[in-house]
């Protein structure tokens, strides 16, 4: 039965390769728009995981405090068990520094004079505590100290990230839903051309005493092999695209996510990828034979 | 082996089949004559399934075909060989895939599909003939073809629709004659024809049928077979 099953699949994309060639064209797009949708999403996660590994807060001091005062808050934080670095940059070195950075804006400070930035406290935190509660709770405590006018730090960033990120996701589903729905109606129509240009043969078939599952199997089984040949394909344009991107932009991405190259999908979400690939191209064919069989006598 | 029990067709406001009683004999050999549109082709499509009958009783072996379930239609078709006018045959294939096709579907061995195949075929006149492309044979072979490829199983029942239709005069008496050899082995036979001058060269019993009604059974030349008169049979 193996045997039967396999040669009618082979005969079929042999004498029908059409059909084959368009299938496989539309699973490859659909995978290859929810590979790019995973993509994204990895990408995110893995800025979002420098960020929080970059666990930086910035306190901003008063023009008024004296320089014993702002001593002493250096200390105690330094003293502070979650606090690996600190750094104590005085208004003169903010000022050269964004001289340095960002030399159009020399004459405006000139006007501003020398105090144009205010002094600051820049702070490293640990890895252990490099989480947001963290990062947070410390830049309250530290908002109430009397020499500190204001605090930055990334945890904000990273929790509103985080949560797009969430959004991101559950928009990803709903869209990878709609865009497997979508392949599923398009390979279905597709694939009702192939069988009702293999019409005579369904309706022989019929006539001879075949079976609903005996007629479809071979076109399941060829849509399964489309499937696949589209998620490999939409997996190595993926792979080529991502690689052409490391190639043009590696230093926007060193720079955003601390890694040149740009982490491709892990070896879970490719079989996901093939998996989901085979199915649609298994469940099409069938759906499309099914309905075309209810019109056979 | 067939009985028909007061069975109609309707199509939408049109009696296709009305009343109709008849029973076959299992190895009989019957004609189902009348004019186009009598309601023939529709009496033999209810005999395999591919049309319900709007009332009545339909049985073949004693199995109500009325009320057959879908999945239970292809089992019937496997006992019951059709054959049409226009052959129905896949014309790219080979005269022996055309031919295993029957024995496929029902997942017959390998080895048995290769024993079997070229002795149908020898026994239609084809002998040697299973490379060859279905489409480069001429009608008459064409339509022993798919007489080989509806007997290959041994079906109780051989249902032909017309079968020398599209056939000159020489090629169509070989096919009667194969038909009448395929009868002589047992299988029930049904013809549907209005060629009267086969009907008299093979004389064997008559259901005729008129606006829908089986109105006489009478062979001209008497032959195998139970008739009666009127709408029964």
């Amino acid at each position: 039965m193996m045997h039967d099953l396999i040669r009618r699949t082979l005969r079929g994309l042999g004498e029908h390769p059409y059909v084959s060639v368009v299938s496989t064209a539309v699973i490859t797009t659909s995978l290859m728009l929810v590979g790019a949708w995973a993509l994204v999403t990895l990408q995110i996660e893995v800025i979002l995981g420098a960020w929080q590994q970059d666990a930086h807060v910035s306190l901003w001091l008063k023009q008024d405090s004296t320089p014993e005062a702002r001593a002493a808050l250096v200390d105690r934080v330094k003293a502070r068990p979650e606090v690996t670095e600190v750094t104590y940059v005085t208004e003169v070195e903010a000022s050269t520094w964004l001289r340095a950075h960002m030399p159009e804006l020399g004459p405006a400070l000139d006007d501003l004079g020398e105090t144009a930035l205010p002094a600051s406290v820049e702070v490293v935190l640990g890895a252990d505590y490099a989480t947001t509660e963290t990062a947070s709770s410390f830049a309250a405590e530290l908002q109430a100290d009397p020499s500190v006018t204001s605090v930055d730090h990334a945890a904000d960033w990273v929790a509103r990230a985080q949560a797009f990120l969430g959004l991101f996701r559950t928009i990803g589903i709903v869209f990878g839903v709609v865009v497997a729905a979508a392949a599923l109606f398009l390979v279905a129509n597709t694939v009702h051309l192939g069988v009702y240009a293999r019409r005579d043969e369904v309706e022989i078939m019929r006539l001879v005493g075949a079976t609903d599952s005996y007629i479809i199997a071979p076109f399941a089984a060829e849509g399964a092999l489309q499937g696949a040949a589209g998620s490999v394909t939409a997996m190595l344009l993926l792979g080529g695209i991502s690689h052409l991107l490391t190639r043009q932009a590696g230093e926007v991405f060193a720079a955003v996510m601390g890694q040149a190259e740009l982490p491709f999908l892990p070896g879970v979400w490719l079989a996901g990828l093939t998996l989901l690939g085979i199915s649609v191209g298994a469940v099409a064919h069938a759906i499309s034979v099914y309905r075309f069989l209810g019109r056979v006598p | 082996m067939i009985k028909l029990y007061h069975v109609g067709k309707t199509y939408g406001e049109r009696d296709a089949l009305r009343d109709v009683n008849v029973h076959v004999e299992r190895g009989e050999f019957v004609y189902i004559t009348g004019a186009s549109g009598a309601g023939k082709s529709t009496f033999l499509r209810m005999l395999y399934g591919a049309e319900a009958p709007s009332t009545g009783k339909l049985l073949i072996s004693g199995q109500n075909v009325t009320r057959l379930a879908r999945d239970r239609m292809p089992f019937l078709r496997r006992n019951v060989g059709v054959i049409h006018q226009d052959f129905k045959l896949l014309l790219d294939r080979r005269v022996g895939d055309n031919v295993a096709l029957t024995l496929e579907v029902i997942g017959a061995p390998r080895d048995q599909i290769r024993r079997r195949v070229p002795a149908v075929l020898n026994l239609v006149g084809l002998k040697g003939r299973e490379d060859a492309r279905v489409a480069e044979l001429s009608g008459g072979e064409q339509q022993r073809v798919a007489i080989a490829r509806a007997i290959v199983n041994d079906p109780a029942v051989l249902l032909a629709d017309e079968p020398t239709g599209n056939l000159d005069g020489a090629m169509a008496v070989e096919v009667m004659e194969i038909l009448h050899a395929i009868n002589l082995r047992g299988t029930t036979v049904l013809v549907a024809t209005h060629d009267v001058g086969l009907m008299e060269r093979f004389p064997k019993r008559r259901l005729r049928l008129e606006g829908g009604r089986v109105l006489e059974a009478r062979p001209r030349t008497p032959g195998p077979g139970r008739f009666e008169a009127g709408n029964s049979a």
